[in-house]
């Protein structure tokens, strides 16, 4: 059962990391500051949010969406 | 004390973003890639620290187009950031970072918390893209630092870092004679530079 309602838990920024993450399929810090135009520091903090909820998950240094992340997606 | 030329630590903290008027985690690591300034203090509330933050807050803009970050530290919490943000005429204009550190963690792990008192010394650190501490300077609570200074500093350790050859003289400043240190010149660096230079 996804754990995420977007509306309710994430933040406006990490939305936009997510849905540009979906867009991407995976990406590294730097493509996902070159997609949304947010610093790194940001993304850093973003992904990590995201990452607690079951959104995303780092693999081989790249980060990809999960399917409660997908899920989320689609209500973004 | 920490070593210059030596990797930061890391650390994870609460802070608030006054821009945003909200509260977050950060690490330090986040951080990468680009140059920061860690500028511990001893408490909001209190008399020089807002002076050193509204100079800092005011060297931000100039500090952001160099590429650099501020986080600044205290052993208040983000509660106390907030509210010093929101009602104190100097600390309005802060845009930068505000980390809280209630437990005293990350001022131990900087070398810069004071047992007796509960809260951190004036510490500033330069730390490069790469976490690699270029700059600490150390200073006992009744006198402020010189945000001058720190700008000076950082655009020289830019300007070394991309100049691997070159070193900077005292009190450098960017359009100012630099040299190569080389064998040649031991015992006859006036031959290359001159106080006023």
């Amino acid at each position: 059962m996804p754990c995420l309602e977007p509306d309710k838990n994430l933040s406006e920024e990490a939305k936009k990391v997510l849905k540009a993450l979906s867009e991407l399929k995976s990406a590294t810090k730097t493509e996902l500051a070159e997609k949304t135009s947010f610093d790194t520091p940001l993304i850093s903090r973003k992904l990590r949010e995201l990452a607690e909820k079951g959104a995303v998950k780092e693999e081989n240094g790249k980060f990809v969406i999960t399917d409660d992340g997908l899920e989320a997606v689609k209500k973004i | 004390m920490l070593m210059v030329g030596k990797e930061v630590p890391d650390f994870e903290t609460e802070a608030y973003f006054p821009e945003e008027g909200k509260s977050e985690k950060i690490k330090l690591s986040d951080y990468r890639g680009k140059w920061v300034v860690l500028c511990f203090y001893p408490a909001d509330f209190t008399f020089v620290c807002p002076t050193e933050i509204n100079a800092m807050a005011r060297t931000y803009d100039e500090l952001k187009k160099m590429g650099v970050e501020v986080i600044s530290m205290s052993t208040d919490t983000v509660f106390s950031h907030k509210v010093w943000h929101e009602t104190s005429e100097l600390i309005k204009p802060v845009k930068f970072v505000m980390g809280a550190d209630p437990t005293g963690k990350v001022s131990r792990l900087y070398e810069v918390y004071d047992e007796e008192s509960g809260t951190a010394v004036r510490g500033r650190f330069i730390i490069d893209p790469d976490g690699i501490l270029r700059a600490v300077e150390v200073l006992y609570p009744n006198v402020g630092r010189n945000v001058k200074e720190l700008v000076r500093q950082i655009k020289a350790f830019q300007f070394v870092r991309e100049h691997p050859d070159q070193v900077t003289p005292a009190g450098w400043e960017p359009g100012k004679k630099t040299f190569a240190p080389d064998m040649k010149i031991a015992g006859k660096v006036y031959t290359v530079w001159k106080p006023e230079e």
